[in-house]
C-alpha cells in the first residue's frame, strides 16, 4: 500500500492539499476580535465550511474555547472582490459558529493566531487581538453620523463592524486644549479603513457637518499612508469625532476594525506575531550583539571571528544594544555644510571587523560614510535592520566605494527584463535588499556608505544597524511554500516543498526529517519538477543580493487505516546540513499542525 | 558714443510712468496743454555710412496722456553733412561726426545727440541678421510657412531664425530636414545658385505669384538686392569669420501703449549687440497684430488705431520675439465717477479703466455676491435658509464675515482640493491602482486643508520620490512617464508655460529652443523606481541609467536650467529638487500661481491663457501681476490669503450688468462675466436646489456598483475614472488626462440632457426631496416659488416674475403638482441658473 501511496505522492497537485479550500473549513471573519486578558467573551466566527466545528485550537497559550452554536446566516457574505471561479462553481453558505472564548490573565498581548477544529480539519488561522485593557463592542444603535456618535472615554479599544456599503462609523470623545490623542485601527478584517477627525466647528452650509482636522501625519508628510493611524494635538477644547470608513464604500458582515485612541504615549503597545522560523533576509529581524551566534549555529562549523565592535554615529535615535560589546566606537558627525547644504557623517579611521555600525539618516540627503580595509579574497556580508521606519518610507542604499569613490557593490537589486516592447534588454532596479555579500578582489581600504535612496526623505526614525562581517557559510531561510498547516485526508497524500536558501557559499546538501506525524502517516522524499519557461527577467547581480536556493519536495502519505485526529497533532520539521560525510546537528525548520481527516467522499 | 540699453530703459520708464498715471477723461484743455517733450533714443552711435536709425518725437499732456508727435514735429540736425533727417524723424548717416538732432513742437525743443562712425567701414556681413532678418521680416519662417516643423515646399527654416547656421546649411547646402535626426534626408537640392545668382530659389521663389507662401518681395526691392548682393559674394556665413558683435537682446519702445482713435504711434525695435551698441530694426522686422481689427501697423512700425480695444503686437525679428501692449481708448466719460478701491488690486484695475475711459459696473447685489462667493469658495449653492439670513442682515462687514466663514468651511477644502485635483491630475490612470490614486488624490486635498504654501507644494510634486503620494503621478497605466512629459507637466502648472511645443522644434511664438527643453527635462532624466516597492527616486551616475538624449543630435543632454545655468556636478539633492528649487525662486513661480488662481475667480487670467505665460503673450495687468505675485511670496505662498485678498477687492464683487462704457470691454475686469460651472459643482447645484442626493456608484476598478459612497457624498469628492456619470459626461467634466483646459463649451447634447436627462426630471418629483416635502407642508404656491428661487437661483422672485408664475399657478390648479415640476425644471434649465455670475 506504501508504495502505492508514494506513486500517487509523485503525481503531486491532484491530491488534496492545504490550498484545497473547498473541503476545510475556511474562517472568513471573527468578531468581536479583540478580548481583555482575564476575560470570557461570546465571539462569532464566520466562513465557510464551518459546520461540524467542534474545537478551538491555538499554538500559544492562553486562549481557549468551546463552541456555543453553529447556526446558517442563510446568506453568503458580501464578496470584497470579483468572486474567483472556484467561488462561483461552489457557492458555500456562510455559517456562523459562536464560541465562548475564556483570554487567561497572563495570555500574552498583542495578536495570536486562531484556528478552529472541525471534522473536516483545521481551518486557516485568523488574527484574534488580546489587549490589557477593556475592549468596547460597538453598540447595536445606529452610529453613523456625528450627531449620532458614540461617547467614548479615553483609552478605549473598540471593536466595530461596517456591514453596509458606504457605511461611516462615529465615536465622540472630549478632549482637553493640549491633548495629544492618538488614534489606530490595530487590526482590521475585510476592509481598508480610513479615520477622520472632526472637531467642534461646523459648516456655515450645514450645521450637521462638522470640519474635519488633519493629523500631524497628514500635516508633515507627503508619503502614502500604510496604516489607519493618527495624531492630533488639540488646540480646542471640546467634542471631537473620530469617524471610520472604508476605502470606496467596502463593506460587508465580515469587514471590522478594531480602534484604538489613546492620550498622549498610552497607546496600546505594537506586538509583533512571534516568528516561527528563521528570517535573514528581512529589514526588520533584529541584529544584535548574538545575531552572529545565531547564525554560526547554522553553519557547519563555528569559527571565531573575533569581538563585534559597534559604531555608533553621534546623531544616532538607535538604541545601543545592551550586549556587554567589548568595544564602542562613536563616530563624529562632520557638520560643514556642503555644496548642497547637507550633512555627512565620515568615520575618518578605519573599522576593525566584524562590526555593527550604527546611525541615522537624519534629514534630506544625509550619507553616512565609514571606511575599512581588506586584504584580497576577503569574503564579506553586510546586513542591514532598519528598526523603527521601515520600507517603503525608508529605502537604505549601501554601498561600498572604493579609493576613487567607485561603487564596488551595493545592496540595489538589479534585475534584467529580457523582454519588452522593444525586445531591448533592460536593467532595473527591482528593491534595496536587506543583505549582500561580496567578495574583494582588491586590498585595501573601502568605504561603506549609507543614505536613503530618494536622498529626500530623513529624520530621527531612519535608524540603520548594520552588521558587517566575514562571511559564515550557512543555511538561511526555508520557506514551506505558504503551508501553515496540514489536513490529510485518509488514504490519501500531501505534499510539502521546502525551499532552502545556501547563504554565503554553504557547502553540501541540507536534509529534513520530520518527527511527530500521526500514526499511520508516512513522510517520502519526491522529486521536483523543474519550470522550463524561459524567464522574462532575471537577477542581474544574484550573487550580491540573493542566496543560491534548492527545493526539496516531501509527501506525507496517509494509510487508508490511520485513525482520524481530532486536534492537530505538532509535527516538528527539522533539517541538517550533509558536509561531505559529516551531518550536522538539527536545526528546527517549523512545528506544523497535521490532522488526519477523513477522505472526502467517505465523508457522513 | 553709443546708446546705452540704460537710457532706453530710463526713457521707456518716464514715457511709462506718466503713461499710466492717473489721467482726465474728458478731452479739453489739457489734452492741449504740453508738458514736456523728448526724442527717442536720447543718444545714438551709427555705424558705416547709410546706417540709419528711427527716432520718435513723444510729447506728454497735462491729460496724462502721452502722444506720438513724430510726424508733427519739425526735425532739423546741426551739421547735414553727418546725417540727413527726413519729415518722420528717420536720420541716415553720411559722414563721421557728431551731430545734434533737434524736434520743435509747439514752442517746445527737445534734442538727441547722434555719432556716426565711417572709419569702421559698413558692418561686417552677419546671415543671421542680415539674410535672417530679411526672411523674418517677410514671414518666410513663421509656423505656417517654411518655419513649421519640418518646413514646407521642402525648405525648412527656423522659427525666426533661431537657429541661423542650421538655416544657412538648408539654404547654401540643400537637404530635407528631420525631426529626429540631424541628418539630411534624401537629394540635396541648394537654394542657391552662386554661378547664376538670379536664378536661385531663394530669390525666384519668393518673387512669384505663384510661390505657395505669395509673393513675398519684388524683383529690385531692397531685400532682393541684398539677397542677391549675398549670393553674388560667395554666400558667406559672416559671423563665423569673427569680428561681428552679436544680437544679445532686442526691445522695443514703447513696451505698451495708449492710443487716442485720433493718434498713431512709431514703434522703435531696437537690437543690443554684444560690444554695447544698438541697431535699429524697426523697418527690418515683422509686426503682427494679435487682433487686427482693433490696430493697424504699418511694415516701418507705426501704429493706427482701427477702433477701440486692446491688442499687442508680436514682433518678430531673426532670432528674436518680442511684443508690445497697445490699447486704443475710446470717448472720453463726462463725469467719470470717482471709486473707492478695498485694496491694491482695485487700485491697478480702476487706474486702466480710468484710462481707457471705462466705467465699471456698480457693486454686485448681495444676493449676486452670495452666489457667486459661494461657488467660488465652495462650490455650492447656499441653502434658503442661510440666504435669506444674509440678505436681511444689515451689518455692513457682513460680507467679509462670509468670506471668512466659507473659507474656514469644509466645502472650501471640497471644492479647491476638486479644483487641484483636476490640476495635479489626480487619476487612476496614472497609477493604474484605484488605492494609490486615492492616496494622491488626498494629498492634493489635505494639501488645501493644511493650506499647504504653495512652494511646498510645488517641491512635493516637482521632485515626487520615494512612496510619497504625489510620486504617484509620476506613472502611466503603470509605466513611469517619459520624462519630457513630466517636465512639460510640471512646467505648465508651476511656471504657466507650455515649453512642451518646443519638444520637436523650437517654439513657434517664443525664443525657447529644442536645446533648452532637453535641458530641463534631463532632469527628470534620472528618475527611477524600486519596482517591487513602487518607490521613486533619482540618480544620473550610473552607466546604465537613463541618460536624456537630444533627439535630433543623440547627444546626452546634462540638467540646464532654461537660463543656461548647469546643475551642478556635485549635487547632492535629487536633481528634480533642485530643479524645483530653481522654479519656486523664479519670478514666473509667483506669477503664475496668482494667475492661476485669478483665473479660477475671475474666468479668464491676467494673462490668458493661464498656462500660457511667454513674451508674446503679455498680461493685462502688469503691474497687478507683480504686486500679486509680490504679495503672494511676501505672505508666504498662502493659497488662501491670496484667494481672500482677490475676493476682497471691489473688482471681484462688481455686478455683470454692463453700462454703456464697459458692454464691450472683456479684459478689463471692468464688471463680473457669467461663467459655466464645472460639470461636477453643477450636478451638485441640482442635487442641493431639489433637495435629493446623487447616487453615485462606483467603476468596476474601485468595487463596482455595488458599493457605494458614504452618505452626503457630492460629485466633486468623486475621482472622475472611479466614478461613472453620464450627465458629468454630457456636461464636459474633466477626465484629468491633461492639466485643465478651460471651463466647459455648452454642446446640443446638454440641451437634450435637459429635456429628457433623468438628472433633471427625476430628482424634481422625487419623494422626500425639496418639492415633495413642500407639498407635503401645504406649502402654499408663493412660499414654493420663493424657497426654489432662493434654493437654485440664490434670490428671491422679482414681483414680475412671482405674480406671473402665481398667476400660471393658479390657472392649473387642476394639476398642481405637474406644474410646480415644470416650474422647477425651468429654473435648473436657465442660464441664470447654469453659470456662475
Amino acid at each position: 500500500m506504501w508504495g502505492r501511496l508514494a506513486l500517487l505522492a509523485l503525481c503531486g497537485s491532484s491530491f488534496s492539499t492545504a490550498g484545497d479550500l473547498l473541503a476545510q473549513p475556511v474562517i472568513k471573519s471573527v468578531f468581536p476580535s479583540a478580548a481583555q486578558q482575564g476575560s470570557t467573551i461570546s465571539v462569532e466566527f464566520r466562513g465557510t465550511n464551518l459546520d461540524g466545528v467542534i474545537s478551538l485550537w491555538t499554538d500559544s497559550a492562553g486562549v481557549e474555547g468551546d463552541v456555543k452554536s453553529a447556526e446558517s446566516l442563510g446568506e453568503p457574505a458580501t464578496q470584497l472582490s470579483q468572486p474567483t471561479e472556484s467561488d462561483t462553481k461552489s457557492p458555500q453558505p456562510a455559517e456562523p459558529v459562536v464560541m465562548q472564548l475564556r483570554i487567561d490573565a497572563t495570555a500574552r498581548l498583542g495578536t495570536h493566531r486562531i484556528h478552529l477544529v472541525s471534522p473536516s480539519g483545521l481551518s486557516n488561522a485568523i488574527s484574534f487581538f488580546i489587549a490589557d485593557q477593556p475592549v468596547g463592542v460597538e453598540a447595536a444603535e445606529t452610529h453613523q453620523t456625528p450627531t449620532e456618535a458614540l461617547p467614548t472615554q479615553v483609552p478605549a479599544l473598540i471593536n466595530g463592524r461596517l456591514e453596509k456599503s458606504g457605511q461611516l462609523d462615529y465615536y465622540s470623545l472630549m478632549a482637553s486644549e493640549g491633548d495629544v490623542l492618538k488614534f489606530e485601527v490595530i487590526q482590521k478584517q475585510n476592509l481598508k479603513p480610513r479615520l477622520s477627525l472632526f472637531g467642534p466647528s461646523s459648516s456655515w452650509f450645514d450645521a450637521e457637518r462638522l470640519e474635519r482636522h488633519l493629523f500631524l501625519e497628514e500635516r508633515q508628510s507627503d508619503l502614502v499612508p500604510t496604516e489607519a493611524r493618527g495624531t492630533f494635538r488639540v488646540q480646542r477644547a471640546g467634542r471631537y469625532v473620530i469617524q471610520v470608513s472604508s476605502l470606496f464604500g467596502q463593506a460587508s458582515p465580515d469587514a471590522s476594525y478594531l480602534l484604538a485612541i489613546s492620550r498622549g504615549d498610552n497607546a496600546p503597545p505594537r506586538v509583533p506575531l512571534p516568528t516561527r522560523e528563521w528570517t535573514e533576509r528581512s529589514f526588520t529581524r533584529e541584529i544584535g550583539n548574538s545575531w552572529l551566534d545565531s547564525v554560526q549555529t547554522r553553519s557547519c562549523k563555528i569559527r571565531d571571528l573575533g569581538p563585534v565592535r559597534h559604531v555608533i554615529e553621534s546623531t544616532s535615535a538607535t538604541t545601543p544594544p545592551d550586549d556587554g560589546s567589548p568595544e564602542t566606537v562613536v563616530a563624529t558627525q562632520n557638520t560643514t555644510a556642503t555644496v548642497a547644504e547637507v550633512g555627512e557623517c565620515n568615520l575618518e579611521s578605519g573599522i576593525a571587523l566584524p562590526a555593527i555600525l550604527e546611525g541615522t539618516i537624519g534629514k534630506a540627503a544625509d550619507i553616512d560614510r565609514y571606511r575599512f580595509s581588506v586584504q584580497a579574497g576577503d569574503e564579506i556580508a553586510i546586513e542591514i535592520e532598519t528598526p523603527v521606519a521601515l520600507l517603503p518610507a525608508f529605502n537604505p542604499w549601501v554601498a561600498i566605494l572604493d579609493s576613487e569613490n567607485r561603487e564596488v557593490v551595493s545592496n540595489l537589486h538589479r534585475k534584467v527584463s529580457l523582454f519588452n516592447n522593444n525586445a531591448e534588454r533592460q536593467i532595473y532596479i527591482a528593491d534595496v535588499m536587506p543583505k549582500m555579500v561580496h567578495r574583494f578582489e582588491k586590498p585595501g581600504e573601502y568605504t561603506l556608505q549609507v543614505q536613503d535612496i530618494t536622498a529626500q526623505y530623513g529624520d530621527a526614525t531612519y535608524g540603520y544597524r548594520i552588521l558587517v562581517r566575514p562571511q559564515v557559510p550557512h543555511v538561511g531561510e526555508i520557506s514551506l511554500g505558504g503551508v501553515e498547516f496540514l489536513n490529510l485526508e485518509r488514504g490519501r497524500a500531501g505534499r510539502v516543498t521546502l525551499t532552502t536558501s545556501y547563504e554565503e557559499g554553504l557547502p553540501g546538501n541540507v536534509t529534513f526529517s520530520f518527527s511527530g506525524l500521526p500514526e499511520g502517516v508516512q513522510a517520502l522524499p519526491a522529486d521536483t519538477q523543474i519550470d522550463r519557461k524561459a524567464p522574462t527577467q532575471v537577477t542581474d547581480n544574484p550573487q550580491t543580493v540573493l542566496a543560491p536556493t534548492s527545493e526539496t519536495t516531501l509527501v506525507l502519505a496517509v494509510s487508508s487505516d490511520a485513525p482520524l485526529t481530532n486536534r492537530p497533532q505538532i509535527v516538528r520539521v527539522e533539517c541538517r546540513i550533509l558536509d561531505q560525510q559529516n551531518l550536522g546537528p538539527p536545526l528546527l525548520v517549523r512545528e506544523l499542525p497535521v490532522m488526519v481527516v477523513p477522505h472526502r467522499e467517505n465523508k457522513p | 558714443m553709443m546708446l546705452k540699453t540704460s537710457h532706453i530703459v530710463i526713457v521707456a520708464l518716464i514715457w511709462l510712468v506718466s503713461a499710466i498715471s492717473a489721467v482726465q477723461a474728458e478731452t479739453g484743455p489739457d489734452s492741449e496743454k504740453l508738458i514736456s517733450l523728448v526724442v527717442v533714443p536720447a543718444e545714438v552711435t551709427l555705424s558705416g555710412k547709410d546706417a540709419a536709425q528711427q527716432f520718435v518725437l513723444i510729447g506728454t499732456y497735462a491729460d496724462g496722456f502721452t502722444r506720438d508727435l513724430t510726424t508733427e514735429g519739425n526735425w532739423t540736425v546741426s551739421n547735414p553733412d553727418v546725417g540727413d533727417i527726413a519729415t518722420g524723424g528717420l536720420l541716415t548717416a553720411r559722414s563721421a561726426g557728431n551731430v545734434t538732432l533737434t524736434a520743435q513742437f509747439a514752442g517746445r525743443t527737445a534734442s538727441s545727440t547722434v555719432q556716426v562712425n565711417v572709419s569702421e567701414g559698413e558692418q561686417p556681413f552677419s546671415f543671421r541678421r542680415d539674410i535672417g532678418g530679411i526672411l523674418t521680416k517677410r514671414g518666410c519662417n513663421t509656423t505656417d510657412c517654411h518655419g513649421t516643423v519640418k518646413g514646407k515646399g521642402g525648405l525648412k527654416l527656423s522659427s525666426n531664425t533661431l537657429d541661423p547656421k542650421e538655416d544657412y546649411g538648408w539654404i547654401v547646402e540643400g537637404g530635407t530636414f528631420q525631426v529626429l535626426s540631424a541628418e539630411s534626408k534624401g537629394p540635396r537640392i541648394p537654394r542657391i545658385d552662386k554661378k547664376d545668382p538670379e536664378q536661385s530659389l531663394l530669390l525666384t521663389k519668393p518673387t512669384d505669384t505663384d510661390h505657395g507662401g505669395g509673393k513675398r518681395f519684388d524683383v529690385g526691392s531692397s531685400d532682393y538686392l541684398a539677397i542677391l548682393d549675398w549670393i553674388r559674394s560667395g554666400a558667406p556665413y559672416g559671423e563665423d569669420a569673427g569680428g561681428v558683435a552679436a544680437v544679445v537682446k532686442v526691445d522695443v519702445f514703447p513696451p505698451e501703449m495708449v492710443l487716442e482713435m485720433s493718434g498713431q504711434h512709431q514703434l522703435l525695435v531696437t537690437a543690443h549687440l554684444s560690444d554695447g551698441s544698438t541697431q535699429d530694426l524697426s523697418g527690418q522686422v515683422m509686426y503682427v497684430p494679435t487682433d487686427p481689427q482693433v490696430i493697424e501697423v504699418s511694415d516701418t512700425g507705426v501704429v493706427k488705431p482701427l477702433k477701440p480695444g486692446e491688442t499687442s503686437i508680436l514682433i518678430r525679428a531673426a532670432g528674436f520675439a518680442v511684443s508690445t501692449r497697445v490699447g486704443i481708448v475710446q470717448e472720453a466719460v463726462a463725469d467719470y465717477p470717482e471709486i473707492e478701491s478695498e485694496n491694491f488690486i482695485d487700485r491697478f484695475i480702476l487706474a486702466k479703466l480710468r484710462k481707457f475711459n471705462i466705467v465699471p459696473a456698480d457693486l454686485s447685489s448681495d444676493a449676486e455676491f452670495l452666489r457667486r462667493i459661494c461657488l467660488d469658495l465652495a462650490g455650492t449653492l447656499p441653502p434658503p435658509e442661510r440666504t435669506r439670513e444674509f440678505l436681511s442682515s444689515t451689518d455692513p462687514n457682513k460680507r467679509k464675515q462670509l468670506i471668512e466663514s466659507l473659507l474656514q468651511s469644509p466645502e472650501y477644502v471640497d471644492y479647491w482640493g476638486f479644483l487641484f485635483s483636476d490640476l495635479m491630475r489626480a487619476t487612476f490612470v496614472t497609477s493604474n491602482d484605484p488605492v494609490m490614486t486615492k492616496a494622491y488624490e488626498d494629498w492634493v486635498v489635505n494639501s488645501i486643508a493644511a493650506n499647504k504654501p504653495y512652494d511646498q507644494m510645488a517641491r512635493e510634486k516637482i521632485a515626487a520620490t520615494g512612496f510619497s503620494a504625489p510620486a504617484r503621478n509620476l506613472q502611466n497605466v503603470g509605466e513611469t512617464v517619459p520624462p519630457e512629459q513630466l517636465m512639460a507637466e510640471n512646467v505648465r502648472i508651476f511656471w504657466g508655460q507650455r515649453l512642451d511645443c518646443a519638444q520637436c522644434h523650437n517654439h513657434p511664438f517664443e525664443i525657447w529652443t529644442q536645446n533648452q527643453f532637453w535641458g530641463m527635462t534631463a532632469y527628470y532624466g534620472g528618475l527611477e523606481e524600486l519596482r517591487t516597492s513602487k518607490v521613486f527616486f533619482d540618480r544620473l551616475d550610473r552607466e546604465w541609467g537613463k541618460p536624456v538624449s537630444h533627439p535630433r543630435t543623440r547627444e546626452k543632454v546634462s540638467p540646464t536650467f532654461i537660463d543656461g545655468t548647469p546643475l551642478p556636478t556635485d549635487e547632492r539633492l535629487s536633481p528634480r529638487a533642485r530643479l524645483a528649487e530653481q522654479i519656486i525662486a523664479s519670478p514666473g513661480f509667483a506669477e503664475s500661481a496668482v494667475n492661476r488662481i485669478w483665473g479660477y475667480l475671475f474666468g479668464r487670467g491676467i494673462v490668458d491663457p493661464v498656462d500660457d505665460f511667454r513674451a508674446t503673450n503679455p498680461p493685462t495687468h502688469p503691474e497687478l501681476l507683480a504686486a500679486l505675485a509680490n504679495d503672494f511670496r511676501a505672505g508666504g505662498y498662502n493659497l488662501k490669503q491670496l484667494i481672500r485678498t482677490i475676493v476682497q477687492s471691489r473688482t471681484y464683487q462688481l455686478s455683470g450688468a454692463p453700462n454703456d462704457t464697459n458692454r464691450s470691454d472683456q479684459i478689463n475686469y471692468s464688471r463680473a462675466f457669467p461663467r459655466p460651472m464645472e460639470a461636477a459643482v453643477m450636478l451638485d447645484a441640482i442635487s442641493s436646489a431639489t433637495g435629493v442626493d446623487e447616487r453615485f456608484k462606483y467603476h468596476a476598478m474601485a468595487g463596482g456598483p455595488d458599493q457605494i459612497p458614504a452618505p452626503g457624498t457630492r460629485a466633486i469628492h468623486m475621482n472622475p475614472d472611479l466614478c461613472p456619470s453620464q450627465f458629468m459626461d454630457v456636461y464636459g467634466r474633466s477626465m484629468r488626462k491633461q492639466a485643465p483646459i478651460g471651463p466647459p463649451e455648452p454642446t446640443l447634447t446638454q440641451a437634450l440632457h435637459m429635456w429628457a436627462g433623468q438628472t433633471y426630471t427625476t430628482k424634481i418629483a422625487e419623494k422626500g426631496g425639496r418639492l415633495d416635502k413642500l407639498l407635503a407642508q401645504g406649502a402654499s404656491d408663493a412660499t414654493i416659488v420663493d424657497e426654489f428661487y432662493l434654493a437654485a437661483l440664490t434670490r428671491p422672485p422679482t414681483n414680475d416674475e412671482k405674480s406671473q408664475l402665481l398667476s400660471i399657478l393658479s390657472s392649473r390648479a387642476e394639476n398642481r403638482e405637474q406644474t410646480l415640476q415644470g416650474f422647477v425644471w425651468a429654473l435648473l434649465c436657465s442660464g441664470e441658473f447654469a453659470t456662475n455670475h
